[in-house]
């Protein structure tokens, strides 16, 4: 076993509260699927048999189950997170410490995504990198694709990833928000680190799909130090600025921590990240018998002679987009189902027998009724609903049993569980969660259960 | 090409060709430095012998090459030295390809490129795209592609005005100068430069957000050498003359980039692929730049090929040694590798030269050991002398047994007695040192009467004259000769510095800007203060001196608190300032004060607009009167002033006082002056008859 597989499951999808009041962001569906069955396909694909999931304990059973329900040939390591408490990821990471014996892959279980992840391991193999990461090129299109609700000015949460032209090195990573909560107006970059790399590819379109191949090592100094909260905000940019910093002198007596550098930010008990650093004598001895050098232009060795080396896999074409906020929740069920055949050829979708008026794009859940003279458009629907006679439905996401009566009109609205729209409503750009009386119009709205707003 | 070149030469009358059509380059014969001083003391810069050629027969023989047919030649220092060479040489005759045309300075104060353009632009002789190069560039780069490229990008870009050129140079290579190292910021879809930094003596490099923003994909590029040839726009002349604070390239395209979006002005980048193109900046660029020539990267532009008429060509043997015509060898001696030899040189016996040049009609003696050096014409160098990396000017004479230092420079006819030593990196002349320099007059005043470095020796220490502005021009080419190891070991040094502010940066973000902010309110107030006193003195309207301050505000960044107070302050001292003497402590000063308020009160009311402004305005009040005793009389009075012009507000003042000032000592008292109007305030609306005029 060389690599274990994490996925991170116990988020709360904190940037799409309207659904994520009931059930946790990793079972909301996506084509009629929950959320989670992706990353755990896309393990299976890679060739995981077992892996290790993080969950709040409510959602246990439900998770447990949905390798048997839809015939995933894996086993599931659940750990469990009390109902209130919440993790960020590398905490869930030092949460299951004992659990990792090897290199790591941590998933978020909102990505949706169909890069073969071979390509990702190689590149981390090859350079013994330290933390690999995956990114995709995405179009903003994608991004800033409309969702229902209330009109929100979207926030578009950019990285500035620094890539060198040369090497897929990752130079610097920072994100465009922390950036602009410091007021900074600037990117200041230290010159040393042009040096080593003289050319930096800045690139602020990359998606980062939160994936990430983190040796043990690493794994081990994040569970040593407290002070990390999350991989991707603070243990990422912590591990690639690392990169450049000069390794403590090798001491001929290893086992003592250095005690001169000490890491300034964190407490004086904590350890160098060097001294987490296992020596891999033997690529060592390999790669000094070896002409092979990654850049040219300067008397350094390979890899600048650092020994922390994070990586980055930019992934050209293929599907990846995570399901972080509404809009690219709508985005993902309107793309998935789109390229559902090129993505899962072998799970079939068995397209609805109905004399019911459904185009293309559509997804039909089992035991769903449609009447005769409803015409649906590029919407999926989910199991046990009910589709009045005269309904229109475009663009609309609805969830598990819900009934809307007749001669209703939806367009781009997310229908939750159990939610029932009554007669001739006209529904736009909404979530609607409860019942939705006659005659009901509204757009932009989010119509939730009463109790639920007083909560509010 | 060929085609185009007939039509350009010889009988413009026969042919009728529209000036567009014909490719025009700007060759600016100067560069602006003293980098080579005291050699250029009397010899301009363009006709120094790189390689035994002079330097600007390279840079019009690459010209040439690329099918240029018409080139201005703009000459500043020593023009009548150069127009005399270029009229005797081959340039100028009514076979070549290639016109030329010399024009000399109109002005005489000429500084830079950019003063340089101005003029040309003045002369209005250019009117389609041209190139433009500096007479110390060594290339063998078509231009031709390139010119087009840029006429193509101009038909997706109207307002691209300029491709500049530069050549890929990893760290550490020769070819790379530490004075004009640059990060680019490109963009790499299209070649648009985004941003242009010298980062020479910065160790953090920052570049705007809005840049990442505004471009998806930005590449910063730290291994680009500048090669100081730029194929430009018929519009960035004007562009010159309308900004007259553009001096360098550098100062172009910063500007350009600021104004933008103004403008809509573009300027890309053009990254030469396999072939040359070098500047010859400084010395230790002389020195890289030679080697390169004599190890034929710049073919076409070698020695054995040298087109020249005036001097024979040179003979090619193994490891690029290079023998002009009459070169006599004495029994044993050695040309390692790399070296030339000029026409009728003559070696002594058990003389060993590598990596080297010697020009014409030396005389070198025996048992003499040379590497690294450029000997220039009729140098003597007698025996047992040691010259290792240095350059050797016109009619230098070594006696016996000298011995130089890493990194010398000796000027034309300096003479060392036998058996001198002189220390690494001295720079000599022959005559003493004078306090005009051709360039600049230096600020250095006279010490002691110069002495030569030895007895019966010609050659004088050369100090550089302090520069103003060091931060364009610095003295980083005393580095040259320097090993190499020893440069690896400063990058070194200097990356545990990094290290260490990076372990820094955790616990404090503070930034490095910090320090300096006291230097710049001073700079500010006293510039403020210079504003003000024009101003009153030529009785410039308000507004214009308003904005004469927020530009002093904005180029040294101080903050809005810090302007607020220190125009006030630069008010208060503005009597004492133009009459040159202390207050009297009596009605008087209030007298002197008075009309200057009075005339500056629309600047007041401009910075004073809100309680925090008035708040700020009064503690510098309070400040100046701690300060200046006999000013704390007539606060009261100000403060009235004020008041009653309708500056101040009565809330402010009253929030002013309530609070405890910074000082304790004011406690007693300015708070103590102004009191009684303060009672009077708070008495409010009843008139006080016993503090007003």
């Amino acid at each position: 076993m060389e690599y274990q597989a994490v996925i991170m499951a116990a988020g709360r999808g904190s940037r799409m509260t309207d659904l994520t009041h009931d059930r946790p962001k990793c079972l909301l569906p996506i084509c009629n699927r929950p959320m989670i069955w992706f990353s755990l396909k896309m393990l299976e694909k890679a060739g995981f048999e077992d892996i290790l999931v993080i969950i709040h304990e409510q959602f246990k059973t439900e998770i447990a189950d949905i390798p048997n329900k839809y015939g995933l040939k894996i086993k599931l390591d659940i750990t469990c997170l009390q109902k209130n408490e919440d993790y960020g990821t590398a905490d869930s990471l030092r949460l299951i410490k004992d659990k990792i014996k090897t290199d790591v892959l941590v998933v978020s279980c909102d990505l949706v995504c169909d890069i073969p992840l071979h390509k990702l391991f190689d590149l981390h193999r090859t350079h013994q990198s330290s933390v690999t990461a995956l990114f995709s090129q995405t179009s903003t299109e994608m991004i800033l694709a409309p969702a229902p609700g209330p009109k929100t000015k979207i926030k578009q949460e950019r990285d500035l990833v620094g890539l060198d032209l040369q090497t897929p090195r990752l130079v610097f990573l920072v994100s465009e928000a922390d950036l602009t909560s410091e007021n900074e107006e600037d990117l200041s970059i230290r010159k040393s680190v042009m040096k080593h790399f003289p050319q930096i590819s800045v690139q602020g379109n990359l998606l980062d799909a939160h994936l990430y191949v983190i040796k043990k090592w690493v794994c081990d100094y994040i569970a040593e130090n407290r002070s990390f909260t999350m991989l991707k905000g603070e243990v990422l940019p912590h591990i690639v600025r690392k990169q450049f910093t000069k390794s403590p002198k090798r001491n001929t007596d290893k086992d003592l921590p250095n005690a001169d550098v000490s890491v300034a930010s964190f407490s004086t008990a904590n350890r160098d990240v060097y001294s987490f650093l296992v020596d891999a004598e033997e690529e060592e001895r390999i790669r000094s018998y070896s002409a092979w050098n990654d850049h040219r232009g300067d008397l350094r060795g390979p890899y600048q002679d650092h020994a922390i080396r994070c990586f980055a896999y930019v992934a050209k074409e293929g599907f990846c987009l995570r399901a972080n906020t509404l809009n690219n929740y709508c985005e993902l069920n309107r793309q998935v189902i789109k390229s559902w055949s090129t993505m899962f050829p072998e799970e079939e979708i068995t397209p609805p027998v109905s004399k019911a008026q459904v185009g293309a794009d559509c997804l039909i859940g089992e035991n769903t009724q449609l009447s005769d003279k409803c015409s649906i458009k590029h919407s999926i629907i989910g199991q046990n609903c009910k589709i009045g006679d005269k309904v229109r439905i475009t663009n609309c996401i609805i969830m598990d049993n819900v009934t809307i009566m007749k001669e209703t009109t939806l367009q781009g609205s997310i229908l939750m569980d159990n939610s029932i729209v009554e007669n001739s409503c006209d529904i736009k750009d909404s979530i609607v969660g409860h019942t939705v009386h006659s005659n009901c119009k509204s757009t932009n709205e989010v119509l939730v259960d009463a109790d639920r707003l007083l909560e509010i | 090409m060929s085609k185009a070149v007939k039509s350009g030469t010889a009988k413009p009358g026969s042919e009728v060709v529209k000036q567009e059509d014909v490719i025009v380059a700007i060759l600016i014969a100067d560069s602006f430095s003293i980098r080579f001083a005291p050699v250029t003391d009397l010899k301009p810069k363009a006709l120094l012998p790189l390689v035994n050629r002079p330097m600007i027969d390279y840079a019009l023989e690459s010209l040439l090459l690329s099918g240029v047919q018409k080139t201005f030649v703009y000459c500043v220092a020593h023009a009548d030295q150069i127009r005399l060479y270029l009229r005797e040489s081959k340039w100028m005759r009514a076979a070549s390809p290639m016109s030329i045309e010399v024009i000399s300075q109109s002005s005489d104060d000429c500084r830079s490129l950019g003063d340089s353009l101005r003029d040309i632009d003045g002369k209005s002789l250019i009117r389609g795209d041209f190139i433009l190069v500096s007479a110390d560039v060594v290339s063998n780069v078509q231009l031709i592609p390139i010119l087009e490229e840029h006429r193509e990008k101009r038909k997706t870009d109207k307002g691209i005005v300029m491709t500049h050129i530069f050549k890929k140079s990893f760290l550490g290579h020769r070819s790379r100068s530490a004075e004009e190292e640059l990060v680019l910021a490109i963009n790499p879809t299209n070649g648009r430069i985004l941003n242009y930094q010298q980062s020479k003596n910065l160790k953090k490099l920052s570049f705007p957000l809005e840049m990442f923003k505004e471009h998806g994909l930005v590449d910063l590029r730290y291994d680009l050498v500048d090669t100081h040839i730029s194929i430009c726009s018929p519009v960035v002349l004007p562009l010159f003359s309308d900004n007259f604070d553009y001096q360098t390239w550098g100062d172009f395209v910063r500007g350009i980039l600021i104004n933008e979006e103004i403008l809509n002005n573009t300027i890309y980048y053009h990254q030469l692929e396999g072939s040359y193109a070098a500047h010859v900046s400084n010395i230790s660029m002389y020195d890289a730049v030679s080697k390169d020539i004599i190890q034929r990267w710049t073919y076409p532009l070698v020695p054995d090929l040298n087109r020249s008429e005036i001097t024979p060509r040179h003979a090619l043997s193994r490891h690029n040694v290079y023998k002009q015509p009459g070169v006599t060898l004495g029994k044993e001696s050695v040309l390692e590798m790399d070296v030339v030899v000029g026409e009728n040189s003559e070696i002594g016996e058990h003389t060993f030269v590598t990596q080297s040049v010697i020009g014409k009609r030396c005389k070198i003696g025996n048992y003499v050991r040379i590497s690294n050096a450029y000997i220039w014409d009729d140098v003597i160098i007698e025996d047992e002398c040691h010259v290792e990396v240095a350059l050797i000017a016109d009619g230098v004479v070594l006696k016996k047994g000298v011995e130089l230092g890493h990194g010398c420079v000796l000027g034309p006819g300096v003479k060392l007695a036998p058996g001198t030593k002189i220390p690494a990196n001295t720079r000599l002349m022959a005559t003493p040192p004078k306090l005009e320099n051709d360039f600049e007059s230096s600020d250095e005043e006279e010490e002691n009467v110069p002495t030569p470095v030895s007895a019966d020796s010609i050659g004088y220490v050369y100090h550089r004259p302090i520069e103003e502005d060091s931060d364009a021009e610095s003295l980083v080419d005393e580095l040259w000769g320097l090993e190499i190891e020893d440069d690896t070991e400063s990058e070194e040094g200097d990356e545990d510095e990094a290290d260490n502010d990076e372990d820094e940066e955790h616990e404090e973000d503070l930034e490095v800007g910090d320090l300096p902010e006291d230097m710049n309110a001073r700079s500010f107030y006293n510039e403020v203060l210079e504003s003000l006193q024009r101003g009153y003195e030529e009785k410039i309207k308000g507004d214009n001196l308003v904005l004469e301050i927020n530009s002093s505000k904005y180029a040294y960044n101080v903050t809005m608190k810090e302007v607020n107070m220190l125009v006030v302050k630069a008010m208060l001292s503005l009597p004492l300032v133009m009459t040159k003497k202390g207050g009297s402590g009596t009605n008087d000063d209030w007298a002197a004060l008075r009309p200057i308020l009075q005339h500056f009160l629309p600047v007041l009311r401009n910075y004073l607009k809100n309680n925090q402004s008035m708040l700020d305005s009064l503690e510098a009040l309070e400040e100046y009167g701690v300060n200046n005793p006999q000013f704390a009389k007539i606060t009261c009075k100000v403060l009235h002033y004020l008041y009653g012009e309708d500056v101040l507000h009565e809330d402010a003042i009253l929030e002013w006082h309530a609070n405890p000032p910074n000082d304790p000592s004011a406690m007693t008292t300015i708070r103590k002056i102004v009191e009684p109007f303060i009672t009077w305030l708070e008495e409010a609306e009843e008139e006080s008859s016993d503090e007003s005029d």
